[in-house]
C-alpha cells in the first residue's frame, strides 16, 4: 500500500510539474483521446514516426493552431512523398475533428526529450554483405562492405561489380520506410562498369546464390551459359582481392578493371593486346588483386 | 483506497481477453524489430525475420536471441526446413539459406527461384512461401503503386498499355504518371499472380488477379487461402480461395496471363466480373479489418481453445486477430469472419503468426511506413472457453449458430436479440467502396437445438453476393455470460442446392 501511495505522489507530483511548463497545453477533452486512438493513433504515435508524423512533430508544425488540424484532416494533401497520402478525415464531425487536434497538440506537447533521445538514438547496424535496390544498379544488387571506408556494388543481373566507393551505404536511407527512398551511397566513386570483364562470354547470368567466407565477405556462385564461376572477395591490409574459379572454358580473356589509386594485377596468365589471358588449367584457380598505390 | 484498487483491478481485468494473456517479447537490441517472417524449427526455436534484412532465432526456454543471418531485401516471408535451414522470401528471391556448420549462424545462401519479374517500384512485396502436402511451395507477388516509379534496370520484360518504360524511372513525372498508369500496374511478369514452385525449385504462374496478398496458408483440406487489401479492385479486404487457374478480381496481373492480349483498362466491369472468382470471405472494412495479413490454421489439437479447422489472421490497422470459420456450400469454400482478440495488450500491425509445439500463437509485427507497430507478442490460452461463436452454417432458410457454451434460452429464442443485416461491396476500379443495398432484416424464427449450444436462424430470403453480418450482443450464455465477440459476418456465395 505504502508503494502504491508513493507511486500515486509521484505521478501527481510529474503532472504538476509538467503542467507548470509555458509551452505544453494544460488540458485535454478524455473524448478526444478516446477519438484519437480509435481513428489517428495507429498511423500518428506521440514519438515515432509510423505512417504520418509524430504528435511531436504535429505540434511544432501546428502549435496553438488546432484549427489547421482540422482543415488538413478535412481534406488532406501531400507534403511527403514517402509513404502514404492521409486519407480524408470528412467522415468524423467537425467538433469530434476539433477534439482530436486539441488532444493531438495536448499530448505532442508533452513528449518528453528523454523519450525522444531513446528513440532516435536507435541505429541498426549494417552486416558486410547487404542485399538491397542501389543507385546505378539493377534491382538485384548487393553492398559489399569491405571496410567503412571502401565498399562494392555488385549486380546480380550482370553478374559484375558495378562500381566500388570510398564509403558505405547511408544507414539512414536503408533503416527507413518501405523501400520507396533507394538507399544512397557516402563517397567517392573509384571504378564504374556496365559490362563483364570476361571477354566474349554471354552477358546473360544465372545468378546461384553465394556463401559467407570466414572474413564475413561473399563467394558468389554463378553461371555464363555453361561456363560455372566461383567468385570469392577478400580485403586485407587495405587492398582488395577477387579470387576466381571457373570451369567450363579452354581459354578465357579478361579486360582487367582499373581502379583509381589501385595498381591492378593477376598471379596467372599472361598479358597480350591488353588482356589478361588464362587458359583451361589457369582459370581453375586464379586471383585479381586491387593494390592501394602509396 | 479500498474502492480505487478494486477500480484499477477491474480495469485491468477488462483489458486482458478472458482466456487468453498476451506477452510482449523482448526483440534483440539495436535491431528495427518490424518482423516480415516468422516460424518455428523443428527444436523449438523460433526464426524470425526482421524487415531490415536480419533473422534471428530465439529459444523461448533459455530467452536467447541469436543472429541467424543477414543481409537479406525486405524479407517478408519464412519457412523453416529443419533446424539448420529456412527458405526466405525477400524481394528479388525465394532463397534457401543453410547453416551448413550447424553452428547456428547460416553461411550459404543459394537462389530457390527468382522467375518473377521485379521493377524496383516500392509496392512490389514478395509474400510467402507457404508448403503444400506434396512439396510445392506457393509464393505472392504484389502488383507496384502509381505512388512510385520503377528503377532503370528492371528484371523481366517491361510491358504496360499505360505508359513507356522510360517515362516511369528514376525522376520521373508524378502527375503524368498519376494521370495515365493504373493505381497499381503489373508492369513485369507476374506481379499481382500466386506462384507454384516445385520442389526443384521450378515456378508456375498458379493464379492471377491479386493485389496486395500479404498472408498465406492453408486450411484445414488443403486450400490454399490468401488474404488481400481493400483498395483498387477491392471494394474491401478478402480472403481469396487460390484455385489453379482462376483470377481473383484485380485486373493489372492479367497482362501476364498466357495467350492474353487485351489492355484490362479497356474491358469493361462485368466482363470482368465474368471471369472473376468471389472471394471465400470479405473483412468488411472499418468493421472486421482494414488490412488483414495472415491466415494460420489452428493445428494445435485444443491447446488454443476450441477453433480446430478454423484459421486465425491477422490484422495491421486494428489491434485485432480474427478467425475464419469455413462452411463448405455445393463445393465451394465460404464462410464467417470474426474477431477472435481485441485490445491494448494485443496492439495493432499483427503480422505473422506461428503457433510452438504447447499451442502458443506467436504475433510478429510490421507498419512498413503504414499503420501497425513492431515487436514480437506471444498469446497463451488458459483453458477457459469464453461464450463465443464458434460455427456459422448455411441450412436451407437461413443459418445454424453453434456457441461454445449453452447458450441462455431465453435470449437465444429472442429473434430481436439477432441484428442482422445484408450488404455488398462495388466491384470497380476506385479505391474501396461503401457498404452498399444495406438492408437490416428481420428473423423470422429463432429454434435453440436440444443440446442448447445452436440456434438455427431463419430469414425470408437469402440472396447470393451479399454478406450477412450478424450482431448478437444481447444473447447470453445459460451461464450468464456475454458473448466475447458479437459481431460477424457470413460471405455467402452459394446457396445450397
Amino acid at each position: 500500500m505504502r508503494l502504491f501511495l508513493s507511486l500515486i505522489m509521484i505521478l501527481s507530483l510529474t503532472l504538476n510539474s509538467q503542467a507548470r511548463s509555458k509551452k505544453k497545453v494544460a488540458k485535454f477533452d478524455p473524448v478526444g483521446k478516446k477519438l484519437f486512438e480509435t481513428n489517428c493513433l495507429a498511423c500518428h504515435n506521440p514519438i515515432q514516426a509510423i505512417a504520418g508524423p509524430t504528435l511531436h512533430e504535429i505540434n511544432k508544425l501546428y502549435e496553438k493552431n488546432a484549427n489547421g488540424i482540422v482543415s488538413w484532416a478535412k481534406k488532406p494533401g501531400r507534403k511527403r512523398t514517402e509513404g502514404i497520402a492521409m486519407p480524408a478525415m470528412a467522415h468524423i464531425p467537425e467538433k469530434d475533428l476539433k477534439l482530436i487536434a486539441d488532444y493531438m497538440l495536448y499530448a505532442g506537447s508533452r513528449v518528453s526529450r528523454k523519450a525522444l533521445r531513446k528513440v532516435n538514438a536507435f541505429k541498426e547496424e549494417l552486416g558486410r554483405i547487404q542485399r538491397t535496390f542501389m543507385p546505378n544498379s539493377s534491382v538485384v544488387s548487393f553492398a559489399i562492405k569491405y571496410s567503412d571506408d571502401l565498399s562494392l556494388c555488385w549486380d546480380g543481373e550482370k553478374g559484375i561489380t558495378r562500381y566500388i566507393w570510398q564509403g558505405k551505404i547511408d544507414p539512414k536511407t536503408h533503416f527507413t520506410g518501405n523501400g520507396k527512398v533507394i538507399p544512397t551511397i557516402e563517397g567517392k566513386v573509384i571504378f564504374r562498369s556496365s559490362e563483364s570483364m570476361f571477354v566474349g562470354l554471354s552477358p546473360k547470368v544465372n545468378y546461384q546464390g553465394y556463401k559467407v567466407s570466414k572474413e564475413g565477405l561473399p563467394i558468389f556462385y554463378y553461371k555464363r551459359a555453361d561456363v560455372q564461376f566461383s567468385e570469392t572477395h577478400s580485403y586485407k591490409t587495405g587492398n582488395i582481392s577477387w579470387k576466381y574459379k571457373i570451369s567450363g572454358l579452354n581459354e578465357l580473356k579478361i579486360k582487367l578493371p582499373k581502379l583509381n589509386l589501385y595498381k591492378t594485377a593477376a598471379n596467372k596468365g599472361s598479358i597480350k593486346n591488353g588482356l589478361l589471358i588464362l587458359d583451361k588449367q589457369e582459370l581453375k584457380d586464379f586471383t585479381i588483386t586491387f593494390t592501394k598505390e602509396k | 483506497m479500498k474502492k480505487l484498487i478494486l477500480l484499477l483491478i477491474t480495469v485491468f481485468l477488462l483489458s486482458v481477453n478472458a482466456g487468453y494473456k498476451v506477452e510482449r517479447i523482448v526483440t534483440p537490441k539495436g535491431v528495427d524489430s518490424q518482423i516480415g517472417g516468422l516460424d518455428f524449427m523443428p527444436d523449438g526455436r523460433l526464426v524470425i525475420s526482421f524487415n531490415y534484412g536480419k533473422i534471428f532465432t530465439y529459444n523461448p526456454a533459455t530467452k536467447e536471441w541469436k543472429l541467424f543471418a543477414e543481409g537479406l531485401h525486405l524479407p517478408l516471408g519464412i519457412l523453416a526446413v529443419n533446424n539448420h535451414e529456412i527458405m526466405v522470401m525477400q524481394r528479388p528471391e525465394l532463397t534457401r539459406i543453410i547453416d551448413s556448420d550447424k553452428d547456428g549462424r547460416a553461411d550459404t545462401y543459394m537462389k530457390f527461384n527468382d522467375d518473377f519479374g521485379l521493377s524496383g517500384n516500392y509496392h512490389e512485396f514478395a509474400f510467402g512461401p507457404v508448403k503444400d502436402k506434396k512439396g510445392n511451395l506457393y509464393i505472392g507477388l504484389n502488383v507496384a503503386s502509381n505512388n512510385g516509379g520503377i528503377l532503370e534496370e528492371p528484371r523481366g520484360k517491361y510491358l504496360s498499355y499505360d505508359i513507356d518504360k522510360e517515362k516511369l524511372e528514376g525522376d520521373y513525372d508524378q502527375k503524368l504518371v498519376k494521370k495515365t498508369v493504373t493505381r497499381m500496374y503489373s508492369c513485369v511478369p507476374h506481379r499481382g499472380w500466386i506462384m507454384k514452385i516445385d520442389s526443384k525449385g521450378n515456378a508456375t504462374p498458379f493464379a492471377s488477379g491479386v493485389r496486395s496478398p500479404n498472408g498465406l496458408g492453408f486450411d484445414y483440406k488443403g486450400r490454399l487461402l490468401v488474404s488481400d487489401n481493400q483498395g483498387d479492385w477491392l471494394g474491401t479486404s478478402k480472403l481469396h480461395h487460390i484455385s489453379e487457374g482462376a483470377f481473383h478480381g484485380h485486373p493489372a496481373s492479367l497482362i501476364w496471363k498466357k495467350g492474353w492480349t487485351k489492355d484490362p483498362k479497356k474491358m469493361s466491369t462485368a466482363e470482368l466480373n465474368k471471369i472473376r472468382k468471389p472471394a471465400a470471405a470479405l473483412f468488411t472494412h472499418g468493421i472486421l479489418a482494414n488490412s488483414p495479413t495472415q491466415p494460420l490454421l489452428d493445428t494445435t489439437e485444443g491447446k488454443f481453445g476450441p477453433f480446430k479447422n478454423q484459421m486465425f489472421i491477422g490484422e495491421m490497422n486494428l489491434k485485432r486477430l480474427l478467425r475464419f470459420i469455413p462452411d463448405e456450400v455445393n463445393g465451394v469454400l465460404q464462410g464467417t469472419l470474426v474477431p477472435f482478440l481485441d485490445g491494448n495488450d494485443l496492439g495493432n500491425g499483427n503480422n505473422r503468426l506461428a503457433f510452438d509445439k504447447k499451442g502458443n500463437l506467436w504475433v510478429g509485427k510490421t507498419h512498413l511506413s503504414w499503420a501497425g507497430d513492431k515487436g514480437l507478442k506471444k498469446i497463451s490460452w488458459d483453458g477457459n472457453v469464453d461464450f463465443d461463436v464458434l460455427k456459422v452454417k448455411q441450412i436451407s432458410n437461413g443459418f445454424r449458430l453453434t456457441f461454445t457454451q449453452k447458450v441462455d434460452h431465453k435470449t437465444a429464442s429472442e429473434i430481436n436479440n439477432y441484428q442482422i443485416q445484408r450488404y455488398n461491396f462495388d466491384y470497380h476500379a476506385k479505391y474501396g467502396s461503401p457498404r452498399n443495398n444495406l438492408k437490416s432484416i428481420k428473423a423470422t424464427s429463432a429454434i435453440v437445438s436440444e443440446d442448447g449450444l445452436s440456434v438455427d436462424i431463419s430469414l425470408p430470403e437469402l440472396k447470393q453476393g451479399f454478406v450477412y453480418q450478424f450482431e448478437v450482443n444481447k444473447l447470453k450464455s445459460n451461464s450468464g455470460e456475454v458473448p466475447a465477440n458479437s459481431l460477424f459476418c457470413y460471405n455467402l456465395i452459394e446457396l445450397m442446392k
